[in-house]
């Protein structure tokens, strides 16, 4: 167990590294950044004062999710398809890594990078504060903590799709295409209003979980081990995708 | 030919034991998370700062109690409480409010295992529906209420009273600032639990307050009258009537609270008599006095009060006003006569003032009479101090002036409210057995009781009401004050919330043309990089400078 942590440590560090020198990451940070601080900017002009609902709309209005639906895809999918792409695969393959421990660095590899795009976006926050605006801060972490999960389950599909794909491009469209009909599936208790939609929707919805709870100040067990438990999943498909494509 | 079939096989075996791993692992997905959805198991965490998602203690008990307390229906089934929320948003602020309560009644439901059942119905989306909701529960009109119903008793709630919401204001040509709309107050749990206790009573405790010695009036509406407490005190589920006592001869045996606020002029024997009869048999007395107007006119509530071990020296609380402008101290002025008790001055344990405590909240009141303990009574009462005034108070002694008069009057520490709770004999409790301890409460003002400063005290008097009636579970839930964030200069916010965009997305252009030129050594993509970063550079600066 400790072994194979410390392969996904050695390979979540390459993988990283890698990030650190690829400028399209910077290009990918560089419009995150702005989409986001243009949002914040124009929450707090709109909003005239009520800092509730700028912490609200910044972590849930559809720039946030416009966001989500791009960035994890473009970040995870060199992650694996690249490796088959440019035949590294076999050197890796060949590495005293297992195949989980691969596809675990590689998955850590994307989170840290996902909040080296985050972590930026606490000036605004600390600006406003200098300036007399006063935040519900346990409500701003949970909203972190909910950005969080939901970058870590989209870049967890990002994995996967990127482990079952041959080309970095296409693992991005699919796994776009995959997080849209998810998105859309998250909306459907707005249109479909029965009771037991809605009841599911409240539990397993990641909008819901969202906007409903977490940017609420509410953080529940259950939301929190239904997302875990869906990015070990996630993760365990990829594994097996790529043990199955070693056979191939 | 063995080779291709041997890795053909294996290729089988692989996919077949993948495919097994897979089951098992969704099997391990949905187990876990049908576990972890089971009440046992499920937990909830509340990061808001203001805990607006948390019931406080006394809710979560009366709650995890109210199935037994309810119990069946003459057929044996388990009653429900029933809560349907008819409330619909007229805007923004409306919507948000709406949303604050339904999330709140969702954890009155989650708490209180199946005794109460929560409903949402827009009567603007799904008038029918709501239409007959309403005839069933028997309601004449449908409002837009969260009601409350069990059995035949329904009370209902509107949202100003769940909610409490500023419309804001225009800063006007004379001057002044906008003030946007926002929700001030979340009043959601105090009336939820408060109308939880009166509906569990199929009948409503009973209140008297003293009258018949010129003590202002519950009937009277005007600036010194109690109509307004005695409102609230109705809207919280009680049954408030006037007693004379010179007419009854003894304080009723339903009276669950007798309030007695600053008498004119003195009681009989016979009412005194009354009322220490009423005291030694576990009476609960809310007791409020101003400074006497004339010398002996309070003789009947200080020899009262003694049966508390507490008196009521003469004198009027004062406090220093600061002018904020000047930044001097004002003395002199109507505002000293106003004591501003901070929370950290109030009892952090009593119930009256445990949540006023923990929420920060100030306690206001107005034209206040000191107390102290009388050392010299043979009462075994218990004393507990649960407000007093800061350090720079002084008591200022007649002919007021409201100012400190050196030599005369000196700074000091003055109890404005106090608690008295004393063992009742056995031998005189009633026979029910209920009552085992008196109560007393002391506060020292009566005029926060008024019409005209109820807003300031409802919620105090309300937790003083909910305590001596000995319903613990409510008294000082409070409001749960929403901050104010008048004080943000927007502009700037907006201004170097933009300018730091900018920047930060040019630094990370600029990084994009490094990496290219140290991984390429491409001058021509460090230029564009740089190109590119210096558009939301320009734009930063005139962010920044736009201010």
């Amino acid at each position: 167990m400790i072994e194979q942590l410390s392969q996904s440590w050695l390979i979540a560090r390459r993988e990283a590294h890698s990030f650190l020198v690829s400028p399209f990451s910077y290009a990918i940070a560089g419009l995150f950044l702005l989409v986001n601080g243009i949002f914040f900017f124009l929450f707090v002009n709109e909003l005239r004062g009520d800092f509730d609902e700028v912490v609200a709309l910044f972590f849930s209005f559809w720039n946030f999710w416009l966001l989500a639906l791009f960035i994890p895809p473009l970040l995870t999918m060199r992650l694996v398809a690249d490796e088959f792409r440019l035949g590294t695969i076999e050197m890796l393959m060949s590495a005293p890594a297992s195949d989980a421990a691969v596809i675990t660095g590689k998955y850590l590899a994307s989170m840290f990078f996902t909040a080296l795009l985050w972590a930026p976006t606490l000036l605004f926050f600390a600006i406003a504060n200098l300036f007399g605006a006063s935040f519900d801060w346990g409500i701003v972490l949970s909203g972190y903590l909910g950005a969080m999960l939901v970058y870590g389950l989209f870049n967890a599909i990002g994995v996967m799709v990127s482990a079952l794909a041959v080309e970095p491009a296409m693992s991005a469209f699919s796994a776009i295409v995959i997080e849209l009909i998810l998105f859309f599936f998250m909306l459907l208790p707005y249109w479909v209003q029965t009771d037991w939609v809605k009841s599911v929707s409240n539990r397993y919805s990641i909008y819901q979980i969202m906007s409903e709870w977490l940017l609420k100040g509410v953080v529940d067990s259950a939301h929190l081990l239904f997302l875990a438990s869906s990015i070990w999943i996630l993760l365990f498909l990829a594994t097996r995708s790529l043990e199955l494509r070693r056979w191939r | 030919m063995a080779m291709t079939e041997l890795s053909a096989s294996t290729r089988a075996k692989t996919a077949t034991n993948v495919g097994v791993m897979v089951l098992a692992a969704l099997g391990i997905f949905v187990a876990i998370n049908w576990l972890g959805g089971q009440p046992k198991f499920r937990s909830q965490y509340d990061a808001s700062s203001l805990g607006s998602n948390t019931l406080s203690d006394k809710s979560a008990n009366l709650l995890a109690g109210l199935a037994d307390r309810i119990g069946k229906t003459p057929a044996g089934q388990p009653q429900v409480i029933e809560l349907v929320s008819f409330l619909s948003a007229q805007s923004r602020l409306e919507d948000k409010a709406i949303q604050m309560v339904h999330q709140l009644t969702e954890v009155y439901q989650s708490r209180s295992n199946g005794a109460i059942r929560f409903r949402k119905m827009d009567p603007d989306r799904e008038p029918r529906t709501a239409i007959e909701k309403a005839k069933e529960l028997k309601l004449t009109t449908v409002g837009y209420d969260l009601v409350m119903a069990l059995g035949d008793r329904v009370r209902t709630m509107r949202l100003d009273e769940l909610v409490r919401i500023n419309p804001g204001s225009q800063g006007s040509f004379m001057g002044g600032r906008n003030e946007p709309a926002r929700i001030e107050e979340n009043r959601i749990e105090e009336t939820i639990t408060s109308n939880l206790l009166a509906i569990l009573e199929k009948d409503k405790p009973k209140i008297y307050v003293l009258g018949g010695h010129g003590e202002p009036s519950i009937e009277d509406t005007n600036r010194l009258g109690l109509s307004y407490f005695a409102d609230g005190l109705r809207k919280a589920g009680y049954d408030v009537t006037e007693l004379n006592l010179a007419e009854k001869r003894a304080v009723p045996a339903d009276a669950k609270v007798l309030v007695w606020m600053t008498p004119a002029k003195k009681c009989t024997p016979e009412e005194m008599a009354a009322l220490k009869e009423y005291a030694s048999k576990g009476g609960r007395f809310l007791v409020a006095l101003d400074p006497a107007l004339e010398p002996g006119t309070d003789a009947s509530v200080t020899e009262l009060l003694g049966r508390f071990s507490l008196k009521a020296p003469e004198g009027l609380v004062c406090m220093p006003v600061f002018d904020v402008l000047t930044g001097s101290v004002v003395m002199g002025v109507e505002e000293c006569a106003k004591v501003y008790v901070k929370s950290a001055d109030l009892s952090s344990t009593h119930p009256v003032t445990k949540s006023f405590f923990e929420q920060r909240l100030p306690l206001v009141l107005v034209g206040v009479r000191p107390l102290e303990r009388a050392l010299d009574s043979d009462s075994k009462a218990l004393v507990e101090d649960l407000a007093r005034s800061r350090k720079d108070a002084w008591i200022d002694l007649p002919p007021e002036n409201l100012a400190l008069d050196e030599g005369k009057e000196k700074e000091q520490i003055a109890t404005v409210v106090a608690a008295a709770t004393w063992s009742v004999d056995t031998a005189s409790a009633p026979a029910d057995g209920k009552a085992t301890e008196g109560r007393a409460l002391v506060v020292g003002s009566s005029m926060t009781a008024r019409n005209v400063n109820f807003d300031s005290g409802k919620d105090f008097f309300l937790s003083c009401a909910e305590w001596l009636a000995g319903r613990e579970f409510a008294a000082g839930i409070g409001p749960k004050v929403m901050r104010r964030d008048s004080t943000a200069d927007l502009r700037a916010i907006a201004s170097r919330s933009v300018g730091t965009t900018f920047f930060l997305a040019a630094l990370a252009f600029a990084g994009a043309g490094i990496v290219v030129y140290l991984r390429r050594q491409s001058l021509v993509g460090l230029v564009m990089a740089l190109f590119i970063a210096a558009f939301p550079i320009v734009l930063g600066i005139m962010a920044f400078t736009s201010i």
